[in-house]
């Protein structure tokens, strides 16, 4: 009993992981749709608080021993230079 | 830290998610994804080379020049590789009818790109230009309007972009063609650019630079 409880537990605990690992993705995506609407309008300052933000979100996966996908890590790298560059 | 240093910290960090250009996959789908990643990070080690440039800092330009090289180089021999891919699968099509329709279309795309990538290869082995009549000299409108700061600007690019979705068929177009020649030219171009500041400064070594020079 107490061992099913436990399993069922940990269970939620994976489903919680992954939901809230799905939620991370679709933020970054929408924030990346933000970013590169705002530089195409040539608001840098507003597409640099949303690359921030993605930046600070990365930060916080990687230090929760999540692999973050390389192309979006590198996206995102690119289009901070991109900012400071303009 | 002024904001050409710190364009320059995360162009570096770019490099962190750098390709090997020692292996060329067999599979299409990866050299698909290995040439649109290729193509970015040879432009963002030439923009980098521009940010270290005007700090001052020649050497670590040159080596950025000299990266950006390496991936443009290897972004035609992974295009060359697709091509014998093709033809392979083409030759050994010839018995599957089912599947010969569209091994053979794509055939006939990459094969039209043949004389180019093969003019491109030999260009770049004996450094001397093709004769006139080659096909690589019949170019299209935009090549004579490109100027260099227009290849050398980095865009914004979305993750989308680097996955490499677009089929492999895209990378035998003339367009494509050319704009792998263009990052090669734009490699060299940075190369010629920093070892001409350096030859001003102390940093430059005759004869560790001879090669490149």
């Amino acid at each position: 009993m107490e061992l099913g409880r436990r399993l069922s537990e940990s269970g939620r605990d994976v489903l919680s992981s992954v939901r809230r690992e799905h939620n991370v993705v679709l933020v970054l995506a929408q924030l990346e749709i933000s970013a590169l609407d705002h530089f195409a309008v040539e608001d840098l300052t507003a597409a640099l608080a949303d690359l921030k933000k993605s930046e600070a979100l990365l930060e916080q996966l990687s230090t929760q021993g999540q692999t973050p996908d390389k192309d979006t890590v590198l996206s995102l790298l690119t289009n901070l230079a991109c900012c400071y560059q303009r | 830290m002024g904001a050409l240093d710190k364009c320059a910290a995360y162009l570096d960090a770019c490099g962190l998610y750098s390709l090997s250009t020692k292996q060329i996959s067999p599979k299409l789908q990866e050299l698909a994804g290995c040439l649109s990643r290729g193509k970015h990070l040879s432009l963002v080690n030439a923009q980098l080379c521009a940010v270290l440039s005007q700090l001052g800092q020649h050497k670590q330009a040159l080596d950025k020049a000299k990266a950006s090289l390496r991936l443009a180089l290897y972004c035609v021999d992974c295009t060359i590789q697709a091509y014998k891919v093709i033809n392979s699968r083409h030759r050994a099509g010839r018995a599957k009818t089912t599947i010969f329709d569209t091994v053979s279309d794509l055939h006939q795309t990459a094969k039209l790109a043949l004389p180019m990538l093969k003019s491109i290869q030999q260009v770049l082995k004996s450094a001397q230009l093709p004769a006139h009549k080659d096909p690589v000299t019949v170019h299209p409108d935009w090549v004579y309007e490109l100027a260099i700061a227009d290849v050398m600007l980095l865009e914004p690019v979305a993750a989308s972009e680097l996955k490499g979705k677009a089929s492999i068929r895209e990378e035998f177009s003339v367009d494509f063609v050319l704009d792998k020649v263009v990052n090669v030219a734009v490699a060299y171009f940075c190369m010629a650019t920093e070892l001409h500041f350096m030859k001003k400064s102390t940093d430059f070594d005759p004869e560790r630079d001879r090669e490149e020079y």
